[in-house]
């Protein structure tokens, strides 16, 4: 018997205002860019469902506003993450100057198994670029995490910044390292008794 | 592959040229001895081992059918019991069927779980076939020989082997019939006579081809072989036969199918043997018909029957017996002068075709070769025997194009000189268009429609638009509520149901100064509603303010089910006053309180709140003489002018109030305090003293100094104010009765707080208050 897709991973994006989380998610879920569009006050919503190793798997991406103010708020949305896409904008360094509080959090608030993926994005825009590769893929080398840079304008890079976050994740469950429970994110299809978003589950009950 | 074993013990026999699988060679067993129950009236294997959902149905007791979980074991038990008993069974397979039909749905009817949306992307690929496919000219090879129990004698290159084709065919597809005409294959089904023929093939076709299957049904054999090269490129191999000799049901006459996807165009061929004799044309009319009802496979996506209709190439060959219904003499001569047109127009077969009675739909390419029944074997003489048959085409190959398939092209059809058998071999050859994927392409293609699939599946999220994420609220005052109103309105396709939710680890949704109302809801498309959003800082929470140093702001997630998160910024100033504040904070501020912060703790404060000075100072020089002093009601907005310009240090005179908003304010000021004059640790110690004069003096000089002070200029204050009792009418336990209420309450934490206090605490309270205004000297 098969279903649709035999895992669910949850993945986080996160990352300051104006790197350009929500376009990465669109650009992956939709193919489709939308510049200005506005900054995200909350949390979006987005799935598709991918092949790894010819095993379907449903991604579940939350997409999580970058301000400063809704930081507290938004570490929330953390808890249960699979994957964690760490966001910055390559024309602009303070974006870049800020990946470690932001990796501080991510790491305080997954668990230790959780892949968190660096980049760089707005990759396009090479003629402002403000960070050069070689030094943000330094930082990703001596953090452990795995860097790319992409462009959600122009496609590049999207798909890979996700299927490969997919596929160590993947290889982490293969390996055992990772349990099949909700708060890990990963979910094995059928789920016997897990939402779709965890949240309700744990905030509806109180 | 065992095929040894298989055979010896089999009426009908699977073999499977697919190395791939080893567990083919248990299914091939298990078969022997097993019905499976979701073929209606046949048996069917297939390559796939999840297709083979195994049940054993007993002969014996066919009215109970009883189905079992595939046990290999017990199967191999009842192999090894030896031929006769499962064999016999077997071999009424047919009958075994038709008992069945009534008391077994067909599987694909069983509830069971059917993955949409795989089906649902696999019929999409379906139709944008043409975008990922490209179409290539391959060649099939039919043959038909009814061998007449004969076994293989002569080299078969002259059947098989065309030297005018420039190309060996893709496939092949050799069908025989009367393969064995004992008595123990038909109830034995001793099916060891194929074997010699099949090796004569392979020998023939040399090592060019693989066997891909071959089917049997008594003496009705049906091989497929493919070239080498293609066998990576061909799926769902499966086979199935239907009996419809002695009884309508044994296996003497009858058809066997093979079918398979080949790239990815679908081929199904079959071998029939139909009923003889001249008179029988209705007959094998029916018997195709029931062949081609009975024969069923499984469609390997969703588990569905599929029919042998459902092909895009469908090829039936095979001694389908139909005759020639001339006088002998007649037909020999029309042979002679080959004038095969003549003897075609009244051919039964063409005949009932065109008349719509069979075999609808299919077509035959042209004859032109002589019948080819009934020779003397071994010689070329048509029948010489007594019964002197008429010659006739009993041996026929058709094919059928599905309607959105493209048509074959005839590459030949004739009979080859092979005289060991009573009949001739007819062969024929056919250009199929055949689709071969492009990998890349429907890669781009399957990723298109799952794509297209997500888009749609992230669109049926409900989706909202909030007017805004940030309300501000300005300048907010002590107990003057302010609201805002937000507009939710669903966007999306389906009803939102919304509902504002805590953050992580927080019980409550929002902060204690806010009201949400409605706090969940639900829309329908396009509807709207207006969420009311009200600030109102009472004598509870002023003091997180006030004292607290707590600046308004506040976020909100209003959550919408299976769908995004809302963040609302909440964000007001709240004008500082002296209402819901401390005693010990407020005598920190010499100046106005609204816009200074307090002086640090080591300058000197003052002795009293300089407000409390001010509210009993006015009513000290304007209002002790009158009339209903703190009995009458103050007036809303002209307290609020008070509080303003006690917060500002505004002078009275620039605005008009009664002399009772001011008496009130009094009350007021001391009723908002975050705790009381008598602080809450001492309110039970307080009503244990009330009783006595003296216990109460030794109470209030235990309170701290800014209380003590309040309580003693306060008290000084309504005793002064009774000395005017003449004019104001007021009596001692009056005001004692207000200003208990004010001066001492439970702690709002404390459940006292949340029930109204009986008589005898309010009694209790008074007399404390009472104490102090009669007797003079308890404070001093």
């Amino acid at each position: 018997m098969s279903f649709p897709y035999e895992y669910i991973f949850k993945y986080i994006i996160i990352g300051d205002m104006g790197v350009g989380k929500s376009c990465l998610l669109h650009q992956f879920t939709e193919n489709k860019f939308v510049p200005d569009s506005p900054h995200t006050i909350g949390v979006e919503f987005g799935t598709r469902i991918v092949d790894v190793n010819n095993k379907k798997i449903k991604l579940q991406i939350w997409d999580t506003a970058g301000q400063e103010r809704f930081r507290a708020v938004t570490r929330s949305y953390y808890r249960g993450a699979a994957g964690a896409l760490l966001v910055y904008d390559i024309t602009r360094r303070i974006t870049y100057n800020h990946l470690t509080t932001w990796l501080t959090d991510a790491r305080n608030l997954t668990n230790p198994n959780t892949v968190i993926m660096l980049i760089g994005n707005k990759k396009d825009l090479e003629g402002q670029r403000d960070v050069t590769y070689e030094e943000a893929s330094a930082f990703a080398k001596q953090n452990g995490l795995i860097f790319v840079e992409s462009s959600a304008k122009t496609g590049e890079n999207v798909e890979e910044a996700f299927l490969r976050t997919a596929k160590l994740i993947f290889q982490s469950v293969q390996e055992g390292n990772v349990d099949l429970i909700p708060d890990g994110g990963i979910t094995k299809n059928p789920p016997q008794t897990i939402t779709d978003k965890p949240q309700d589950a744990s905030k509806c009950s109180c | 592959m065992n095929e040894t074993q298989n055979m010896e013990n089999n009426i009908e026999t699977t073999t499977l040229v697919n190395s791939t699988d080893n567990n083919n060679n248990n299914n091939n067993i298990n078969n022997n001895v097993v019905v499976e129950p979701q073929s209606n009236t046949t048996t069917t294997t297939t390559t796939s081992v999840d297709n083979l959902q195994v049940g054993t149905i007993s002969i014996s007791d066919q009215s109970t059918p009883t189905t079992a979980t595939p046990n290999q074991q017990q199967q191999q038990e009842d192999n090894n019991r030896g031929v006769s008993n499962e064999t016999i069974k077997a071999s009424l397979d047919g009958l075994k069927h038709n008992s069945l039909k009534t008391t077994f749905p067909p599987n694909s009817q069983h509830h069971q779980y059917i993955d949409v949306n795989t089906q649902w992307i696999t019929n999409k690929l379906k139709e944008r076939e043409s975008e990922f496919t490209e179409k290539r000219g391959m060649s099939i090879f039919l043959g038909t020989w009814n061998v007449n129990g004969k076994k293989p004698s002569e080299p078969l290159d002259p059947w098989l082997k065309d030297p005018s084709m420039s190309l060996q065919p893709d496939i092949y597809a050799i069908g025989f019939q009367e393969l064995d005409l004992t008595a123990e294959a038909l109830l034995l089904g001793d099916t060891t006579r194929s074997l010699p023929w099949e090796q004569h093939i392979l020998n023939t076709l040399q090592g060019d081809y693989v066997k891909l299957l071959s089917k049997q049904l008594v003496g009705i054999l049906l091989c497929v072989y493919v070239k080498k090269e293609h066998k990576p490129h061909i799926a769902n191999v499966q086979s199935d036969i239907a009996a419809v000799g002695i009884m309508g049901m044994m296996g003497n006459k009858g058809g066997v199918a093979i079918r398979f996807s080949f790239y990815n165009t679908t081929i199904c061929i079959i071998n029939s043997h139909l009923n003889a004799h001249m008179d029988n044309v209705l007959r094998r009319n029916q018997d195709m018909k029931d062949i081609a009802k009975n024969i069923k496979f499984i469609n390997e996506s969703d588990h569905s029957t599929i029919n042998i209709f459902d092909h895009d190439q469908l090829f039936w060959i095979g001694d389908l017996n139909y005759r020639i219904p001339l006088p002998d003499g007649e037909v020999k001569e029309k042979i002679k002068k080959k004038d095969f047109y003549n003897l075609f127009l009244v051919d039964q077969l063409n005949q009932q075709m065109k008349a719509g009675a069979v075999f609808e739909g299919f077509q035959e390419p042209p004859i032109s070769f002589a019948p080819t029944y009934k020779y003397d074997a071994g010689t070329e003489e048509y029948d010489s025997s007594e019964k002197k048959r008429t010659p006739a085409w009993c041996d026929r190959i058709l094919w059928k194009t599905h309607k959105k398939a493209e048509n074959v092209g005839i590459l030949s059809y004739k009979r080859a000189e092979l005289i060991s058998s009573d009949h001739r071999p007819v062969s024929a050859s056919f250009v199929i268009k055949i689709k071969v994927v492009i990998p890349d392409s429907k890669n781009r293609i399957y990723q298109e429609i799952v794509k297209e699939l997500d888009k749609k599946e992230n669109d049926s999220m409900p989706d909202a638009n909030i007017s805004t994420n940030m309300v501000d609220f300005e300048t907010i005052k002590f107990m003057q509520p302010t609201s805002r109103q937000l507009v939710f309105e669903n966007i999306g396709q389906v009803i939102a149901r919304f509902q504002f939710i805590p953050k992580l680890d927080e019980a409550i949704l929002c902060k204690p100064w806010l009201k949400i109302s409605p706090l969940a809801g639900m829309m329908i498309p396009k509807e709207k509603v207006t969420i009311d959003l009200t600030v109102y800082v009472d004598n509870l929470t002023s003091g997180l303010f006030n004292v607290g140093g707590e600046s308004m702001d506040d976020i909100l997630i209003l959550h919408l089910e299976n769908g995004k998160d809302y963040f609302i910024s909440i964000s007001g100033v709240f004008q500082r006053t002296c209402f819901g504040n401390t005693l010990e904070n407020l005598v920190r501020y010499p100046h106005p309180i609204r816009n200074n912060i307090p002086i640090p703790p080591e300058q000197k404060k003052l002795s009293i709140p300089k407000e409390l000075w001010r509210i009993i100072d006015y009513i000290y020089y304007n209002g002790l003489k009158e009339e209903g002093l703190f009995i009458k009601s103050g007036v809303t907005k002209e307290m609020e002018a008070i509080r303003d310009c006690l917060d500002t240090a505004e002078p009275f005179s620039s605005i008009n109030f009664s002399i009772h908003s001011m008496a009130e304010t009094l009350i007021r000021f001391l009723e908002s305090l975050v705790e009381p004059v008598i602080p809450f640790n001492m309110y039970q110690q307080a009503l244990d003293a009330s009783s006595s004069p003296l216990s109460c003096k030794t109470l209030v000089s235990h309170l701290p100094s800014v209380n003590y002070n309040v309580f003693f200029y306060l008290i000084s204050f309504l005793i002064e104010t009774l000395s005017n009792q003449k004019e104001n009418d007021l009596k001692p336990d009056q005001l004692a009765i207000i200003f208990s209420t004010v001066l001492l309450r439970p702690s709002p934490q404390s459940q006292l707080s949340q029930i109204p206090p009986d008589a005898t605490t309010v009694k209790k309270k008074a007399d404390l208050i009472l104490h102090f205004l009669i007797s003079k000297d308890l404070i001093n």
